[in-house]
């Protein structure tokens, strides 16, 4: 939609050129768009993961074995499962479970791979390189095939697949951070601040960090969106999160034995997946437009 | 002279027809019990059934998955073999005796078999592969067969088989252990080679095994089919799929989730036969609190059996009281309303053994079974509903075999024990000095019966033996016995002939296309 | 040259790391394989030979020399369940999940260039919108959800394609392929949108370039000129974008091949984990890392070839 709009703009001002990359949104203050349409697609789920965690929402696990499979009704809005759980109740649980994991992980791979690359980019040579190699060795493993991995170790459950997560996606931070030290370091302005004889805090402080924000920022939406889909295919193939809390993966491999005769059983959890991942990708996309100078 | 041969054809034809009617006759009868339409069995055709796993090894010496077994029954066979009921009959050996004091088992091998590479089958292949069954080196995963003292050949068509003291079990066990030819070890983990009435074709991993009829199979008139394909589909829902679809004939094992469709597909039919598997909740007998038997009282009666066979299997399963299923009934003891659904009695129970609010708890769960899953989250919301807080834990297989099983770290578990054939292998489990008593249960009593039943070879006492050692399992409440799930099989209309085992078998042999 | 070698060496680290980590995860797994190849009627007799037999007495040091060298000589050991080589394990796998992703590849090629060129050359049509509309889904649509769908519909509604499983190569192709078909749209669900958007962003950015408006100017007739000038120009960066996904498409498999019953690598290695078959999983891990190692070297020294300009830092 937001493309629609930024097409009738365009040709409203007879301008043609399209960012090479992706469609750029209208411009209102940059990415504005996008990033209102994003948080208006992700604000019912934000309502839903409240209204579990106030207790708002219908129990997620009670059961009731006599209304099972019982089709969405007035008692049930959007029906109920194989145990007779209300799914309304199980979808606004799993949202919370989604927010969790995509939060925690995005946060843990933030954290520790800032540190991680900021340490390499700013010590360089070898630390750098030993760094770097071991970075390098982790991004050969598919971000999914790395969580799987781990989990199998780790074992499963909501902080494990967190931290599952959060390991597979911690190198991109590393490199987006290292890339930035790596150019702060021989800026001009930092070897003077060097020269001065300022402390190497404050130079990371004052000069280098400011300049990691922008891109970080966006790629911490990107990674939210790749966690709430990796945890949702953890749950789907048994390794995510486990009974009795819902998740929305689970919720659909549970939901595919009745498919043929209770199609409201894929589509709840189908349809929340769908508009969490959209609703990222959309402030993502409008983050990048205001946020990071790389790619204006 | 032509005419002559004319009424001998007639004579002949005409016994012929009243044999067959007798047949048909037969056919009504029998199947009328189980609510078949009765029909001339046909042969040939090629049926493809799906399982669920991936088989391990073609060695029958060293495979250990049910999913091996129930494709290898049709390839091996051993000197017995058991019928439907479970009892004990002749296979490759066509009589045996056994001595008095039940040490002495003397084995008169049938005539006229052959394996599949041809050759006949002889004495020498009979000790072989016993003697690579009680070879160390094989690894064989039973251990029965440390009892055997010695095996002789008597003359070249009778082997005595000694053991060190009698064991009454002997015969059930020896059923597994199948009869192979020397010369084809090299390589029988993978180009199996038998008696059976199917020959082994072609194991695609992952993807198929194929069997082909024998046609030198020594029982005669079966098998009907020319071909037969064990496609490993793991997922039940796809599994429906195929067979609605067609590509697939029979799901044997059919999970219950996915019954429904039977019912709704009028091209498909589902059987249903006893399963002779053991549901239950394990207790860690040696974990506070449940030393007490109180508490493991207050567990049986806070949980609904009823409702766990509606909820989780889809009322397809009868609910059980002890550690034996209904399925083996000559020694079976009806105790499933020992516990009858009482909570309220249960709190009372909580309380009185100092536990009123309750106690936490964590109940750990085979991820790969999803039946045990199903039914202990439905059992930790009833151990709820007393005030037990349950949480529970998903586990992979083989943590539950290392971590639950062989080490014993745990407070309750949901699995489920498969069918024996003798009451001794089933319930010898709770003995003190049993390897895998991984409830920790200690009986005096309990393993003073276990002995003397071993020992005993008249059925009424066996039978009195085994029906206390089972109270005995209610009455301390030593787990929390659930059900025998029932065994679906869904199968395309067309197909018949189908045989349940107590056992986790596929038994191809009798099954046909009818016309 | 100097630049080739470094990358080489670069590779070869990382390939080492890459088999480190592998070791290293697998190593502190918990559950004992020798116990998982016995079963529940184990005898502990049997298990003490067995964890000699496999070797799992030895120090980790040793086990992990033994496996590096197992390694360079093409040999990832057994699989301790079905106790075969777990090389012929994963090349006997190796066609489903290869013929999924190659599919899936061919399948955004031929979906996602056409639709992103028609909808730059309809620039503000209703195809146009329409394409990116539908490409927008395709990009937050998660892969299994898709292929749960696509299985409701053509498989349990119409019946026209086959409801899971995989007949092989050898006994069907045809069969074969439409067994991978609705799988490798599933997959390929999100590159496709990707990279339909990329053509139709670089074919706007094309047809803004001098020599095409040169073009138009001199008459040429505009189908060709947006079809065959500004297309040629505008698929250096989708083939780019396409090799970089051929990582993505391997591991996306594993979960597309549980939806629809495929016996690929991903199969191969969620069972292997179920049973903690070890070597297995271990192996399935290390071949599909190493396939995304030298996928990506083999298109970084394809650049270097295609465009001398390119120096990387």
């Amino acid at each position: 939609m937001a493309v629609v709009w930024r097409e009738k703009q365009l040709a409203a001002e007879g301008r043609e050129r399209e960012h090479l990359w992706q469609f750029k949104p209208v411009k209102l203050k940059g990415g504005g768009l996008s990033i209102w349409l994003g948080a208006l697609l992700v604000l019912p789920v934000l309502v839903l993961a409240l209204a579990s965690w106030m207790g708002l929402a219908p129990l997620p696990n009670a059961m009731d074995i006599r209304a099972r499979l019982v089709p969405p009704s007035a008692a049930h809005w959007l029906g109920t499962d194989h145990f007779g759980r209300d799914v309304l109740g199980r979808i606004a649980y799993g949202s919370r479970v989604a927010l969790q994991v995509g939060l925690g992980s995005t946060l843990l791979a933030a954290l520790a791979g800032v540190a991680l690359g900021a340490w390499a980019g700013y010590k360089g040579g070898w630390w750098d390189e030993v760094i770097m190699r071991m970075i390098d060795g982790l991004m050969a493993f598919p971000g999914i095939l790395l969580a799987i991995m781990l989990v199998s170790v780790l074992g499963t459950g909501v902080s494990n697949t967190i931290l599952a997560i959060g390991l597979a996606n911690l190198p991109l931070f590393a490199r987006i951070t290292r890339g930035v030290f790596l150019a702060g370091r021989s800026a001009l302005y930092v070897e003077a601040a060097n020269a001065l004889g300022a402390k190497h805090g404050h130079i990371i402080r004052r000069h280098i960090l400011p300049n990691t924000i922008g891109p970080l920022v966006v790629q911490a939406t990107i990674t939210f969106s790749t966690a709430v889909l990796t945890e949702a295919s953890l749950s789907y193939l048994g390794l995510g999160i486990q009974p009795p809390d819902a998740s929305w993966g689970r919720m659909l491999k549970e939901a595919q034995p009745y498919m043929g005769k209770a199609l409201w059983l894929v589509l709840a959890p189908g349809l929340a997946i769908f508009l969490v991942v959209t609703a990222l990708n959309l402030l993502g996309d409008g983050l990048r437009d205001r946020l990071d100078p790389h790619t204006r | 002279m032509r005419d002559r041969q004319r009424s001998l054809a007639r004579r002949l034809l005409s016994r012929k027809y009243w044999r067959l009617v007798a047949m048909v006759c037969c056919l009504l009868l029998s199947s009328h019990g189980f609510g078949l339409a009765a029909a001339t069995p046909q042969s040939g055709g090629h049926l493809v059934v799906a399982v669920p796993l991936e088989p391990d090894t073609f060695d029958p010496h060293k495979a250990v998955a049910a999913a091996t077994k129930e494709i290898d029954f049709n390839i091996y066979q051993g000197l017995i073999s058991y019928d439907t009921d479970g009892g004990i009959i002749p296979c490759l050996a066509e009589s045996w005796d056994i001595s008095e004091d039940g040490t002495v088992y003397t084995f008169k091998l049938r005539k006229g078999v052959r394996f599949h590479n041809g050759r006949k089958l002889t004495l020498d292949d009979v000790r072989f592969s016993l003697e690579r069954i009680r070879d160390d080196a094989t690894g064989y995963p039973l251990t029965w067969h440390k009892n055997i003292s010695e095996l002789a050949m008597l003359d070249d068509s009778r082997i005595r088989i000694t053991l060190k003291e009698p064991y009454a079990p002997f015969l059930s066990e020896l059923a597994d252990a199948a009869i192979i030819p020397e010369e084809a070890v090299a390589t029988i983990a993978t180009q199996p080679v038998g008696t059976g009435p199917f020959k082994f074709v072609e194991w695609m991993t992952g993807q198929h095994v194929k069997l082909a009829r024998f046609d030198e199979y020594w029982e005669k008139g079966v098998p009907y089919l020319d071909l037969v394909t064990f496609k490993i589909i793991p997922d039940p829902s796809t599994a429906m799929l195929n067979l609605k679809a067609g590509a697939v004939h029979a799901i044997p094992r059919l999970s219950p989730d996915v019954a429904w469709e039977v019912e709704a597909a009028h091209d498909l039919k589902l059987l249903q036969g006893p399963m002779n598997l053991v549901q239950l909740m394990a207790i860690n007998l040696d974990r506070e609190p449940f030393t007490d038997v109180r508490l493991r009282q207050a567990i049986n009666y806070a949980i609904d059996k009823d409702l766990l066979i509606e909820g989780a299997a889809w009322g397809f399963g009868s609910k059980i009281g002890s550690n034996m299923s209904p399925g083996m009934d000559t020694y079976y003891a009806d105790l499933s309303e020992h516990y009858p659904y009482d909570p309220v009695k249960a709190r009372t129970l909580l309380a009185t053994a100092g536990y009123p609010e309750g106690f936490p708890v964590t109940l750990s769960l085979p991820a790969a079974y999803d039946l045990h899953v199903k039914t202990g989250e439905m059992v930790a919301a009833m151990l709820q509903d007393v005030g037990i807080q349950a949480k529970i834990e998903l586990v992979e297989w083989g943590t539950w075999l290392d971590r639950i099983y062989a080490k014993r770290d745990y407070e309750l578990t949901i699995v489920g024990f498969t069918g024996k054939l003798d009451p001794h292998t089933v319930l010898n489990r709770y003995t003190s000095d049993y390897a895998r008593n991984f409830s920790n249960f200690r009986h005096k009593e309990y393993d003073n019966l276990i002995e003397e039943g071993l020992k005993i070879t008249d059925l009424a006492q066996r039978q009195a033996i085994y029906r206390r050692c089972q109270e005995i399992l209610a009455e301390e409440a030593v787990a929390v016995y659930i059900m025998d799930p029932n065994d679906l099989v869904a199968m395309r209309n067309e197909v018949s002939g189908w045989r349940f085992y107590p056992k986790y078998v596929d038994d191809i042999r009798y099954v046909y296309f009818e016309k | 040259m100097q630049y080739l070698w470094r990358r080489i060496g670069a590779l070869l680290v990382t390939l080492i790391i890459a088999c480190t980590i592998t070791f290293a995860v697998f190593y502190i797994i918990p559950g004992d394989p020798a116990l998982l190849m016995v079963g529940t009627e184990a005898d502990p007799d049997v298990l003490v030979s067995l964890r000699r037999e496999l070797g799992l007495d030895e120090p980790w040091h040793v086990q992990y020399w033994q496996w590096l060298k197992g390694i360079a000589t093409g040999d990832l050991g057994n699989s301790i369940r079905l106790q075969r080589p777990v090389v012929e394990l994963i090349l006997e796998r190796l066609p489903v999940t290869l013929g999924l992703a190659v599919l899936a590849m061919i399948l955004t090629v031929l979906i996602g260039v056409p639709a992103g060129a028609y909808a730059a050359a309809h620039r503000g049509g209703v195809a146009d919108y329409l394409t990116i509309f539908i490409s927008q889904i395709g990009l937050a649509i998660p892969h299994f959800l898709l292929g749960i769908l696509l299985l409701l519909l053509f498989s349990v509604r119409w019946q026209i394609l086959p409801p899971g499983g995989f007949v092989p190569w050898s006994i069907n192709p045809w069969q074969a392929l439409l067994s991978l078909f609705l799988p490798a749209l599933a997959l390929a669900s999100h590159r496709i949108a990707l990279v339909t958007r990329i053509t139709r962003a670089t074919m706007l950015d094309a047809l803004n370039k001098d020599y095409i408006r040169t073009g138009l100017s001199k008459g040429l007739p505009k189908q060709v000129i947006i079809y065959k000038h500004a297309l040629k120009n505008s698929l250096i960066p989708v083939v780019t974008v396409a090799s970089m996904h051929f990582a993505g498409l391997l591991a996306g498999s594993i979960v597309a091949e549980e939806v629809f019953a495929l016996p690929g690598l991903g199969r191969l290695l969620l069972q292997a984990i179920g049973y903690r078959d070890l070597p297995l999983v271990q192996g399935v891990a290390l071949f599909v890392a190493l396939a995304v190692v030298l996928t990506s070297f083999g298109t970084d020294v394809l650049y270097l070839a295609l465009d001398p300009r390119i120096r990387y830092e």
